[in-house]
C-alpha cells in the first residue's frame, strides 16, 4: 500500500511540485474506497477537494420528482472541489461512484490553514485550483456549444 | 485513366441504421470488373439522382476492398434521400479523393485516435488497419465523443476493440440521463488520461471543428508537437479535385490538399473565424 505522499507524487494535481510541499499537503490527506453506487460527497456537506487514484465517479445534482441529472464523470487523475475556498465552505453537488473508486480527500478547514500558513504552499495550491476550474470551465463551455447537434435542431 | 469529374454507377449493397439519423451503406460497381481501393482518410463524391453530390468520407475497411462503405449522418437533401435508399438502388460515385491519414509515417509510435460524433467514421479504416497490424504501433488509445448514449456510433465494434488489453477505449458524450453508467463530459477532456507517451505519440483528430479546436489545445498541453497531430477538415467540397475553389481554405483546397493536414500546416489559420 503506497503512502498518502506517494499517491499525491503520481497524481497529476501535484505534478511538478516540489516534493517537501507534497509532504506537506499528505498530512492532511486521508485515502477512501468508494463501493459503486456509493456517494462520495453529499451537497450540503463541508466542501473539501478529492484527488481521484482510480475508478468513475459522477457529479449530480438532484430535485424531487425527477432523476437526479448527471453533469461530468470524474476519472483517475481528475481533481475535484472549490467550494471549501469560500463561504459557506458546503458540497454544492453530488458526487456517487459509477464504478468502484479510490480518492485522497482533504478537509476544506484543514486546507484553509494550510493555504493561511504556508504562502508559497497556497500559491500552488491556489494555481492548481484555478487551472482545475479553468478547464472545467472550457469543457463545460463546449458542452453547452452542443456541437455534435443537427443545424436545424 | 477515369475521368475524375466522371460518376461512375454503383449499386447499394447494404443499409444498415446506426443511429436516429445515421446509418451506414456498402456499395459496389455496377461493372462488377472493379474491387474498390482506397486509403484511410479519403472520401467519395456521392451522386444521389435528383438530389446532387455529396462528400462523404470512406469508413470501411481498406484491407478488404470488396465493398465501398460509409457512414452517413441525414443532414441535408441528399443524405435524406440516400437514408431512404434500399438494397439495389443505383447511385452515381467518384472517387476516391483527398489525402489519407498519415498510417506509415505513426509505424512504430503510440496513436492517438480522437473523434467526435460522426468523426469517427473517417477514422474507423485507420483503426481497422492498426488492429490489424497491431505490433507496427506502439500503444493505441481510440477516445469518442458524442451527443448522447443514443448517437454512439459502431457500439458493438467499440466494445470489441475495448475488450482488446493493448487497446485503451474511452467512450463519452455531452449530456446523459442518470442511468448512463459510462463517461459522461466533452471529448477533449478524456486526453489527459491517455496512456501514450506525447513525446512518441501520432494524434489522428476528427469532429466539429470547435471540438478540434479544443482537442489541439489539449494535446498541445500533452506536449505532443504540431507535425504529429493531423486534422481532417471539412469545408464545401464540389468538385473534389482542386478546380472549383469552393473548398478553399486558405492556400489549400480541402479536397486535393486535404481533407487530412498536419497541425503544423493549419495554425497560421486554424483559429482565424475568416478562413
Amino acid at each position: 500500500m503506497k503512502s498518502i505522499e506517494e499517491l499525491l507524487a503520481g497524481h497529476r494535481f501535484c505534478k511538478d511540485m516540489p516534493p517537501a510541499m507534497i509532504a506537506a499537503l499528505a498530512k492532511q490527506g486521508t485515502f477512501h474506497q468508494e463501493r459503486a453506487g456509493r456517494f462520495a460527497v453529499h451537497e450540503g456537506d463541508p466542501a473539501g477537494l478529492l484527488l481521484i487514484l482510480r475508478g468513475k465517479l459522477r457529479v449530480e445534482t438532484h430535485g424531487p420528482g425527477r432523476p437526479a441529472t448527471m453533469l461530468e464523470t470524474l476519472a483517475a487523475g481528475d481533481a475535484f472541489g472549490s467550494s471549501w475556498v469560500f463561504p459557506p465552505h458546503r458540497w454544492i453537488f453530488d458526487v456517487q461512484a459509477i464504478e468502484d473508486a479510490e480518492f485522497v480527500s482533504f478537509e476544506g478547514e484543514a486546507l484553509r490553514q494550510l493555504v493561511d500558513t504556508d504562502v508559497q504552499l497556497g500559491n500552488a495550491l491556489l494555481k492548481r485550483l484555478v487551472r482545475m476550474l479553468t478547464e472545467r470551465l472550457r469543457a463545460t463551455r463546449l458542452q453547452l456549444t452542443d456541437v455534435y447537434r443537427q443545424p436545424a435542431q | 485513366m477515369r475521368d475524375p469529374l466522371l460518376p461512375e454507377a454503383f449499386r447499394l449493397l447494404t443499409h444498415v441504421a446506426e443511429t436516429d439519423d445515421t446509418f451506414t451503406i456498402g456499395l459496389k460497381p455496377l461493372s462488377g470488373s472493379e474491387e474498390f481501393r482506397f486509403a484511410p482518410g479519403q472520401f467519395n463524391m456521392l451522386y444521389v439522382f435528383g438530389a446532387g453530390e455529396v462528400p462523404i468520407s470512406i469508413s470501411g475497411d481498406a484491407g478488404r476492398p470488396g465493398t465501398c462503405v460509409h457512414t452517413i449522418r441525414a443532414a441535408g437533401p441528399a443524405t435524406a434521400l440516400l437514408k431512404n435508399l434500399q438494397p439495389g438502388a443505383a447511385l452515381g460515385l467518384r472517387g476516391p479523393f483527398g489525402t489519407p491519414w498519415p498510417i506509415s509515417q505513426a509505424e512504430g509510435k503510440d496513436i492517438l485516435v480522437i473523434a467526435g460524433g460522426i468523426g469517427l467514421a473517417p477514422l474507423r479504416p485507420v483503426i481497422y488497419h492498426v488492429l490489424q497490424q497491431r505490433k507496427r504501433f506502439g500503444r493505441v488509445a481510440i477516445l469518442y465523443g458524442s451527443r448522447a448514449p443514443k448517437d454512439v456510433l459502431y457500439r458493438e465494434e467499440l466494445a470489441r476493440w475495448a475488450e482488446q488489453k493493448d487497446v485503451q477505449v474511452e467512450v463519452t458524450v455531452d449530456a446523459a440521463e442518470a442511468g448512463w453508467r459510462g463517461h459522461m463530459g466533452v471529448v477533449p477532456t478524456l486526453i489527459p488520461g491517455t496512456e501514450v507517451d506525447p513525446l512518441h505519440a501520432v494524434a489522428m483528430v476528427c469532429g466539429p471543428e470547435i471540438m478540434m479546436r479544443y482537442t489541439v489545445n489539449e494535446l498541445e498541453k500533452l506536449g505532443l508537437s504540431d507535425d504529429r497531430i493531423f486534422l481532417s477538415m471539412e469545408r464545401n467540397m464540389k468538385c473534389a479535385v482542386g478546380l472549383c475553389g469552393h473548398c478553399q481554405y486558405g492556400a489549400d483546397f480541402i479536397c486535393s490538399d486535404g481533407p487530412v493536414f498536419s497541425y503544423d500546416r493549419l495554425r497560421t489559420r486554424f483559429y482565424r473565424k475568416e478562413f
